[in-house]
């Protein structure tokens, strides 16, 4: 119940009008660490309530393409820009991402490793993309941001891209290892 | 027995299929609105798009010149006309769009004024004055055919209407600052818009589409 009620406490304090002008006034804040941030409370709201038993291992499947749209969909600069501009787009990305951060929660545990690992690449393409259409542009892709703002972000993406990158390896790594012969573990283990 | 075997293995396959495939059309969908078809992922773009297919007419601004010259666009109407707009406090942009036009000025100086001329139209009058612009035409050596002007009155409704419909998006920020475009517009001489430069960096793109149409 406590936990519940510091999600809840958490989500009012990430959207409030204080909090969330200050970080919708940064390029970086807003797209590295609000929606992180709202995703990572949709991915704990998933661990705090009971998550749904589906009938098909599909519709696991269907919540992380969801997530993945949605992530997609956010990333672009048109979008950033509309819901900086326009309050209740705003709204909307806030509840979009914290149903994102829940379909990962439904979707992604259930998931085979193979399947896990190939959505980890694309996600990594995708982070790496657009950092560095970020990171090198020298005019402004997004209107509501600086150059500047804009370079920063795309930086920080290219770090938050070698950091993913790093993961998706050392998971890789760890199911060659485990499933060399003569190690008793499975495929299923290193997952 | 085969067949009901076949139609269960074709149920099952369905009801895997279905769902993931049902999210992924719906996200193809919203994107391409979004995008007006995978084409327009910016702001500025969309606005771009969202003004229509080239040729398009042009609209008329009321501008006053390096010179002080109370202009209309449409004055330019007979010649081939260069447009960028711009405000010389920009710190990003605009100097990069005005170098565009330095270089295009260097490869063109032989077709201007008669048959082209260079258009530099600032939003920002207030800050722009006339003293101001025939400073920095003076910076750029006085170049012969180069308009610099700026809009007669500050941006309201009616001048931002009229640069969307030529596919220019500009915003005034709080802190006296514009987040715009940075397109150039080659306009023909009936007045048409039938060429858009996206960004800075195309002086060379310039210069071969303005000799192209005057050869």
């Amino acid at each position: 119940m406590i936990r519940r009620i510091c999600w809840l406490i958490a989500i009012i304090a990430t959207v409030s009008p204080p909090i969330d002008s200050f970080l919708d006034s940064s390029m970086s804040r807003h797209m590295l660490l609000q929606m992180p941030l709202l995703a990572g409370l949709g991915y704990a709201a998933g661990l705090l309530w009971p998550r749904p038993r589906f009938r098909f291992a599909s519709l696991e499947l269907a919540a992380v393409f969801f997530a993945l749209g949605s992530l997609m969909f956010w990333m672009l600069p048109r979008s950033l820009d509309t819901a900086v501009t326009v309050a209740w787009v705003d709204q909307v990305m806030h509840i979009t991402m914290i149903v994102t951060g829940w379909s990962l929660a439904i979707g992604l545990p259930r998931l085979p490793f193979h399947t896990k690992m190939a959505f980890g690449i694309y996600a990594l393409a995708m982070v790496l993309t657009t950092g560095v259409v970020y990171a090198t542009a020298v005019v402004p892709v997004c209107s509501r941001y600086t150059v500047q703002q804009q370079n920063e972000a795309g930086t920080l993406l290219l770090w938050i891209g070698g950091a993913l990158f790093l993961v998706l390896l050392g998971r890789g790594m760890l199911l060659l290892a485990t499933s060399a012969p003569g190690t008793q573990r499975n495929h299923e283990t290193a997952a | 027995m085969v067949s009901k075997l076949t139609g269960r293995r074709l149920t099952r396959l369905t009801k895997t299929l279905v769902p993931p495939l049902l999210i992924l059309a719906a996200w193809v969908g919203v994107l391409s609105w979004w995008t007006s078809g995978f084409s327009a992922f910016t702001t500025y773009s969309h606005a771009l798009r969202a003004a229509g297919p080239l040729p398009r007419s042009a609209p008329s601004f009321q501008i006053r010149d390096q010179f002080g010259v109370l202009r209309d666009t449409t004055d330019f109407n007979g010649k081939h006309v260069l447009l960028q707009f711009s405000y010389l406090s920009c710190g990003d942009v605009c100097p990069l769009s005005m170098a565009d036009f330095h270089m295009a000025h260097m490869s063109l100086e032989n077709r201007m004024p008669d048959e082209l001329v260079l258009l530099t139209v600032s939003f920002d009058p207030e800050r722009d004055t006339t003293a101001r612009l025939a400073s920095m035409w003076g910076h750029h050596g006085q170049p012969d055919g180069w308009y610099l002007a700026a809009l007669t009155s500050p941006l309201d409704d009616r001048i931002q209407a009229d640069l969307r419909r030529l596919g220019f998006w500009v915003s005034r920020e709080d802190d006296s600052l514009f987040n715009h475009s940075a397109q150039a517009f080659l306009i023909d001489p009936e007045g048409r818009v039938v060429q858009v430069f996206e960004g800075p960096g195309n002086s060379v793109r310039m210069v071969s589409a303005v000799e192209e149409r005057l050869l």
